[in-house]
């Protein structure tokens, strides 16, 4: 197997659309462009016919995307897949990108991830046949958080206050990025007095769905720097699903640790959570964001709390988690989502992420995942939480 | 890249059933599972999993690995469970939703990520022909005017004509071939033999297709096995190797008779080239036959005969039963349908079982095949896929 490079990455600004019916089916397009658009001028000596593959991640089943994508950009005529899982369709997108050029099929190749996504919570077809978004009182996947929330809290001793200052860290990050959908800083105060969603998470503690697209452009290390002074090599990527039939909480920490300890390893026999100098992780809600820690190998199990009062996530702090703001702060399109944790990681690790740059990196954990659209369909009674579903750990490094 | 090899397959009958999406996806599964050369190797054994479907919905691989259990049990099986926690992703090319499930698990297992990998596929559609749904999914109606996809093909059929002087008669050919051995091939949807005179004077359905000249919806899941070259051959008798895979769109700004052949000449030629082969070393195909004038252009495409020469070399008996290049041998879309998900897949079947020496309408000693699936309609860029195959004993 070859390694892979990062050479361009692009992201448009995410926000929330009201598209109707037919404009929706379409709406991608422009956004799509966008972000590829933005992904190749961050490239030197490439032309869009250098492209030799495209693979394009969505949940929802617009077909033909990349196709799409590709003739709007005038770049068609090579292979194109589109893929689906969820909210880390992104990823899925980028591990097909990934195995073409590891393998040594493909020397260039470009991963897209798009959603286009209206206001209101995301509601999931009972059979898992598809989403929509609604507006409502009483959102399901807040509520099935709240439900792991109130069980940490209860085994861990986690306090709604360190739940709202993950939300506050996330918040007042997005306001130093100019691509995030929120950029006003909250306190922890704040985010506490937010309005309960569902019980201990307020609004503020939770992300929304939102409509954008993130591209990714990838080719073999070798010849990387040829095409970008700054590659940034993907030292580890892994996936894993949910095992059926574990218990609540193991359900939930499973899928992450195997998806991370796979990752790990490929980076290097002895690399674990603790080598990470920066992470993006799933904050769609903070106690999302606080299992991550754990899962990933952060902090140990059940002790995110101290963690985050310790300050170590913060910017400032030894690990700093979510510099870009977050889904809390970006927004959650699904199929883009990770993309854009991948993006602000390459410009971390390229050392340009002004005014908010952490400085001395070399190792960056990106980690996305969850399981609605299969286990949280109700129809899988004793399935276990976070049962199907897909889980990514992906280790990105500006070393060689 | 390592050599990879297909060491199970498996289909459901393809035909209109009431049973859920997940039952028919685990069905496809359990059909692979049980296919009687996998010696040795169960769901626990399988370490990635690709899914194909262009309507199953989201994440509808870990749908149907959830139900993989309970629909075992349900038939008598000892239940394997399907949610093993392997990495499983989900694959959408219209009409290749399935060819690209299999083609990502061949690279994989060429990549040297994972060994031993599960690739499925399955489509519930209703009786009618292909639309879209108003949230730009797959479904199906009746349609009161000329349905859509078969008007773009037939469009194509009469420009063929015109040029060629290709005649209705050979489009009713293709069909009285597909039909000849979908007889033989008890999971066709239409099993029925039909003469040259029914064919072409049967209900049109957009001029100058009639109703068997075009495939018909179906319902199905279809799955198989892949894995290294090496354990393949530790492992079952008949292994198959996946010689290559290619994959291009259409071009923009050629015209729509053209967008018949230029993408499938594209892949087709590639292909070639990673086989290190010639047509006249092919010796059994599947090809996208949506509607019978598209498997006319693929003759052309891939050079089996001149372009604008399909009529003539389907009369000659080319593709034949007995002929020089026996195509879709299984009755193809035609006869069997067309589940989206699932039709690469079954094609796959067909192949393997050829190559193995066991088909239903067995091309002698067949020891190459050429395996093509085509997404979309004519004239939009969408997705070519060819695969060549070899016996791997």
């Amino acid at each position: 197997m070859r390694d892979v490079s990062i050479i361009g990455v692009g992201r448009t600004e995410f926000s929330v659309e009201n598209y109707d019916g037919m404009a929706a089916m379409t709406a991608f397009v422009p956004i799509g462009a966008e972000a590829v658009t933005k992904a190749l001028r961050d490239v030197k000596n490439l032309e869009k016919k250098d492209i030799e593959v495209v693979y394009c991640g969505r949940s929802n089943p617009v077909t033909s995307a990349g196709q799409m994508i590709q003739h709007k950009l005038d770049m068609l005529s090579e292979g194109s897949f589109s893929v689906d899982n969820g909210v880390t369709s992104g990823e899925s997108a980028l591990m097909g990108a990934y195995h073409d050029i590891a393998s040594g099929k493909r020397d260039v190749a470009l991963a897209i991830g798009f959603e286009v996504m209206g206001p209101g919570a995301l509601y999931i077809h009972p059979d898992g046949q598809g989403w929509k978004n609604r507006e409502s009182d009483s959102p399901p996947l807040p509520r099935l958080y709240a439900q792991l929330a109130r069980k940490h809290m209860d085994e861990y001793g986690t306090t709604k206050e360190q739940l709202a200052t993950v939300a506050a860290k996330n918040r007042t990050n997005g306001a130093l990025n100019p691509n995030a959908m929120l950029k006003e800083e909250m306190t922890a105060d704040e985010v506490l007095n937010s309005g309960m969603v569902a019980d201990p998470l307020t609004k503020s503690m939770c992300s929304v769905p939102a409509s954008g697209a993130a591209a990714v452009i990838l080719c073999e290390s070798q010849s990387a720097s040829y095409y970008n002074t700054q590659p940034v090599r993907l030292a580890g990527s892994a996936m894993a699903t949910g095992k059926a039939g574990l218990g609540y909480m193991d359900s939930v920490y499973d899928p992450i640790v195997r998806a991370a300890r796979e990752a790990y390893r490929m980076a290097g026999p002895f690399f674990s959570g603790k080598n990470a100098d920066i992470a993006q992780v799933n904050d769609e809600s903070s106690i999302n964001e606080m299992v991550a820690y754990e899962a990933l190998g952060f902090c140990d199990k059940g002790k995110s709390g101290q963690w985050v009062e310790d300050g170590v996530p913060m910017l400032g702090g030894a690990l700093p988690v979510n510099t870009d703001g977050g889904m809390m702060s970006n927004g959650q399109p699904l199929g883009a989502c990770g993309l854009a944790q991948i993006h602000e990681l390459v410009l971390q690790l390229r050392g340009k992420a002004k005014g908010r740059q952490v400085d001395d990196i070399e190792y960056a954990v990106q980690y996305n995942g969850g399981s609605a659209g299969s286990g949280f369909c109700g129809g899988f009674g004793g399935r276990g939480f976070g049962a199907g579903g897909s889980y990514f750990v992906n280790v990105l490094t500006n070393q060689n | 890249m390592r050599d990879v090899s297909i060491v199970a397959v498996g289909m459901t009958e393809f035909r209109h059933r009431p049973e859920s999406f997940m039952d028919i996806g685990a069905d496809g599964i359990i059909q692979a599972l049980s296919d009687p050369e996998l010696k040795d190797l169960d769901m626990s054994d399988m370490e990635a999993a690709y899914c194909g479907t262009m309507g199953g919905g989201p994440q509808a691989g870990q749908r149907i690995l959830a139900r993989l259990k309970s629909r075992m049990e349900e038939n008598g099986l000892e239940g394997q469970e399907g949610l093993t926690g392997i990495p499983v992703s989900n694959w959408e090319n219209q009409c290749t939703s399935g060819t690209c499930a299999f083609d990502a698990a061949f690279r994989d297992v060429a990549a040297g990520f994972h060994d031993i990998v599960l690739a499925f596929g399955a489509e519930k559609l209703g009786k009618g022909s292909l639309s879209m749904s108003a949230s730009g999914g797959l479904s199906t109606a009746k349609f009161r005017g000329p349905p859509p996809v078969p008007m773009m093909f037939a469009g194509n059929a009469k420009r063929h004509m015109k040029r060629f002087g290709t005649t209705k008669e050979h489009l009713g050919m293709v069909a009285v071939k597909s039909k000849e051995y979908a007889a033989k091939n008890p999971n066709a949807q239409y099993r029925n033999r039909i003469t040259l005179d029914e064919a072409v004077n049967a209900k049109v359905i957009v001029d100058p297709l009639t109703m068997f000249m075009c495939c018909p919806t179906s319902t199905g899941g279809a799955a198989c096995i892949v894995t290294t070259k090496e354990i393949a051959r530790k492992i079952t008798e008949t292994p198959v190797d996946v010689v290559c895979g290619v994959n291009k769109s259409a071009r923009s700004g050629i015209g729509t008779l053209e967008t018949g052949w230029d993408p499938n000449m594209r892949s087709g030629r590639e292909a070639y080239k990673l086989a290190d082969i010639s047509p006249k070393d092919i010796d059994v195909a599947q090809v996208h036959d949506c509607f019978a004038i598209a498997e006319l252009m693929h003759y052309e495409s891939f050079g089996w005969c001149p372009i604008g020469g399909a009529g003539e070399w389907i009369e000659s008996g080319g593709p034949c039963k007995g002929g020089e290049l026996p195509v879709n041998t299984d009755g193809g879309l035609i006869s069997k349908g067309h589940p989206l998900g699932a039709t690469g897949f079954a094609q796959l079947y067909e192949l393997t079982h050829q190559l193995r020496g066991d088909a239903h309408t067995q091309v002698p000693d067949a020891e190459v095949a050429w395996k093509h699936n085509m997404g979309g309609g004519a004239g939009i860029g969408l997705t070519y896929i060819v695969h060549v195959l070899k016996r791997g004993r």
